[in-house]
């Protein structure tokens, strides 16, 4: 009888070991550390200092923080992107559902062309749709105000008030978004069984008993899905404004976004509505980053509730 | 699969590699030289002029709209920046970090272009060194049509409706007329409210001690705000800005058929009037000239060829450039070379075969610089979202202007 002695090999770790699999994933990472933990530490450091981007940084400690609540401005760009949000955002949302039930509906002739057309706004360039609706609702040659004024309304100062400024912006984020939201809510009800609708078509149930016992709670996944990636997109809000008030903030500053303000301070653009200082724009950065936080945590709770539920 | 993970893993680390060099900025070599400018500040043809002047250099022209993010980002590094920069109207921003760009005087700069002088200063950081040099310029007119004036009663005649309507009392009666039959002869109270700073040569600041003195709260602006303001209140203006959808409209519906503002603006007026149009004229602005400058061309000092960015930059404000860019772009020349050319002199159908070229050569050749200072554009800004709250807002304009002027009577040059 032989006997083999084998020598125990010395563990070796395991990025050692999986060199080449640790090698494969490392390009997001090293682009992550690159251009994401880099900028992120970089914004803390910028935002304790005051600096126009040219010449000398000065150092200011937390007063940047100090200015979001003080200067007025931030508060006022938080007030109407939420403002904003609640106009369009939500009611995208609830649109694209009920026009994607509608659309799943195998009876419905032309189907394919309703898809289609519903999705063609969201591969628009931004720019594009809002200077459209800068046309379409110019108070004086929009024709959006001359089909008022035809039906006996009279005209509507859409870009010259406060209010009608948030509700164009909102529905250019109802008409660019309703199609990708459909398209996801549509990709959320092929995954429901058809039987369970035959079923409860047997028991005598109408559209609506089967769209609030059968469909919400079976797309609830699809449906928290779209509300946090629609709401972290919604509180980015920057184009659509900036391009509708033509690089201005709109009456009362009712087209001010958070994101807007941010961009401002970063000095961009070559007439500058205010002194550029990287240092805010660091510092509201950072608000920005706290607000979707809480969002999230938010969106997080509330999934854990309808899980329990 | 192990010899699969193997190959992956090589592509992978050959690809990080060269990306990552790839960032770190790629160095140019001897014979290559890059201009960034914004798409509509130099000519079409730019290229090919560039070429025949420069035959020994591979030169690439980068048309940036984001040109000041992109030169701001690169200037606070001291890399990846082009040899050459064709600026803005927001040159002065740039003369804080005035050692990262090239003096022209330096470089054998004489002025043999003919560039009008009172242009020139305004390309000069607080020492004298010759910065930027003027790709274009911006002498006002007052745009109108030749029919509706003339149906207002009015000379339809350059020469004799700018007689006619020669001071801001006037513009204001003629305003007033327009109005009263259904049309508009002011774009932007904004426009209105530059014109008149730029007739006193007045841009907020003062340099008679070299350095920027804030001025803001001066009479020019209250005068200037005031009577602006005034056509709101009367109801005058279109409250349409130059360059928005809403402005093109004003002027496609036969709305606004009058208006002031700076030549370049003939770019957007062709295609809102549409190009075969035969009914527009221009003349000199009521209450006197007026000249704003446009462009400059700069040379970056981190270029590996230092004398010749210098000279693309001179070459891009030379008469030949600037005839090209005229013709191409409709940018107006600074160079007082051009204003006898036959060629730009021989009359534009759109203005019904007038020499509008000749006009706003007359107004460029006789006007005094307004200079600008750093925190200009932040001014003028607010200048702009006051005079735009009294028309959305019906604020009271008294007050408007006092909150305007304690807002920013501390900003710096």
């Amino acid at each position: 009888m032989q006997t083999t002695t084998e020598r125990p090999r010395a563990k070796r770790p395991a990025i050692v070991k999986h060199w080449r699999e640790y090698l494969s994933i490392s390009p997001f990472f090293i682009l992550f550390l690159c251009f994401g933990i880099v900028p992120l530490i970089y914004a803390i450091q910028l935002s304790t200092v005051s600096w126009n981007g040219l010449g000398e940084q000065e150092f200011v400690g937390l007063d940047q923080f100090k200015r979001l609540f003080t200067e007025g401005e931030f508060v006022r760009a938080l007030g109407n992107t939420v403002l904003i949000f609640v106009l369009g955002q939500i009611p995208v949302i609830l649109g694209a559902l009920v026009g994607a039930v509608l659309l799943s509906n195998r009876r419905l002739v032309g189907r394919g062309i309703y898809q289609t057309l519903f999705f063609l706004p969201q591969v628009t360039s931004i720019v594009a749709i809002a200077v459209i609706f800068q046309s379409l609702f110019s108070r004086d040659y929009g024709i959006v105000n001359r089909l008022l004024e035809f039906v006996g309304i009279g005209a509507v100062p859409w870009l010259n008030s406060p209010w009608g400024v948030r509700i164009v912006i909102a529905l250019m984020i109802i008409w660019h978004s309703l199609g990708y939201f459909m398209v996801i809510f549509l990709a959320g009800l092929s995954g429901i069984a058809p039987e369970l609708y035959e079923a409860a078509e047997i028991d005598g149930a109408g559209p609506m008993r089967r769209f609030w016992s059968i469909t919400v709670p079976l797309l609830r996944p699809t449906i928290v899905f779209v509300a946090i990636t629609g709401s972290i997109g919604g509180l980015q809000l920057f184009t659509q404004p900036q391009v509708l008030l033509s690089g201005g903030t709109g009456p009362a500053d009712s087209g001010l976004t958070m994101m807007y303000l941010q961009v401002m301070y970063l000095g961009t653009g070559s007439s500058a509505s205010v002194e550029p200082d990287l240092g805010y724009a660091a510092a509201i950065g950072w608000a920005i980053f706290f607000v979707l936080i809480v969002l999230a945590a938010l969106n997080s709770r509330f999934l854990k509730l309808n899980r329990e539920n | 699969m192990r010899k699969m993970i193997k190959i992956s893993a090589v592509v992978t680390g050959v690809v990080m590699a060269s990306s990552l060099a790839a960032c770190s900025g790629g160095g140019s070599n001897e014979n290559e030289l890059t201009i960034w400018a914004r798409p509509a500040s130099v000519g079409s043809n730019v290229e090919e002029l560039l070429a025949e002047e420069f035959p020994d250099y591979d030169i690439t022209v980068s048309r940036i709209n984001t040109i000041d993010d992109n030169l701001r980002s690169g200037l606070r590094t001291n890399s990846n920046l082009p040899d050459v920069a064709i600026i803005g109207g927001n040159l002065p921003e740039y003369f804080e970090v005035a050692d990262q760009f090239l003096d022209m005087n330096e470089h054998g700069f004489t002025n043999e272009q003919e560039i009008v002088e009172w242009t020139l200063p305004a390309g000069q950081d607080a020492e004298g060194h010759q910065i930027g040099l003027p790709t274009d310029i911006g002498p006002w007119g007052f745009f109108y049509r030749a029919d509706k004036v003339e149906e207002l009663g009015y000379p339809s005649d350059p020469d004799e409706f700018a007689a006619e309507v020669s001071t801001l009392e006037d513009y204001e009666e003629f305003a007033q007329a327009a109005s009263d039959a259904g049309y508009l002869a002011c774009d932007s109270p904004f426009s209105y409210y530059r014109l008149q700073l730029a007739q006193n040569h007045y841009m907020y600041f003062d340099f008679s001690d070299g350095e920027p003195k804030n001025i803001l709260d001066s009479p020019i602006t209250e005068e200037a705000f005031m009577s602006s303001a005034g056509l709101i209140e009367d109801d005058l203006c279109a409250n349409v800005e130059p360059y928005s959808a809403e402005w093109n409209s004003a002027v496609a519906q036969d709305s606004l058929i009058a208006f002031v503002g700076p030549g370049y603006e003939e770019g957007i007026l062709k295609p809102a009037a549409g190009e075969d149009s035969d009914v527009w004229r221009v003349a000199q602005t009521p209450g006197g000239t007026a000249s704003l400058t446009g462009s400059y061309s700069t040379a970056l000092a981190t270029s590996e060829n230092p004398d010749a960015a210098a000279e693309v930059a001179m070459f891009l404000a030379s008469p030949e450039a600037m005839k090209a860019a005229y013709t191409e772009q409709g940018l107006f020349p600074g160079t007082a070379a051009l204003y006898d050319d036959e060629d730009l002199r021989a009359g534009d159908p759109f203005y019904g075969g007038q020499d509008a070229f000749g006009v706003f050569a007359e107004i460029a050749e006789n006007a005094e610089l307004a200079r600008a200072a750093a925190g200009g554009s932040v001014i003028e800004s607010e200048a702009r979202t006051a005079l735009q709250e009294i028309a959305d807002r019906g604020l009271d304009p008294e007050s408007t202007f006092q909150d305007f002027i304690e807002a920013n009577s501390d900003v710096e040059g």
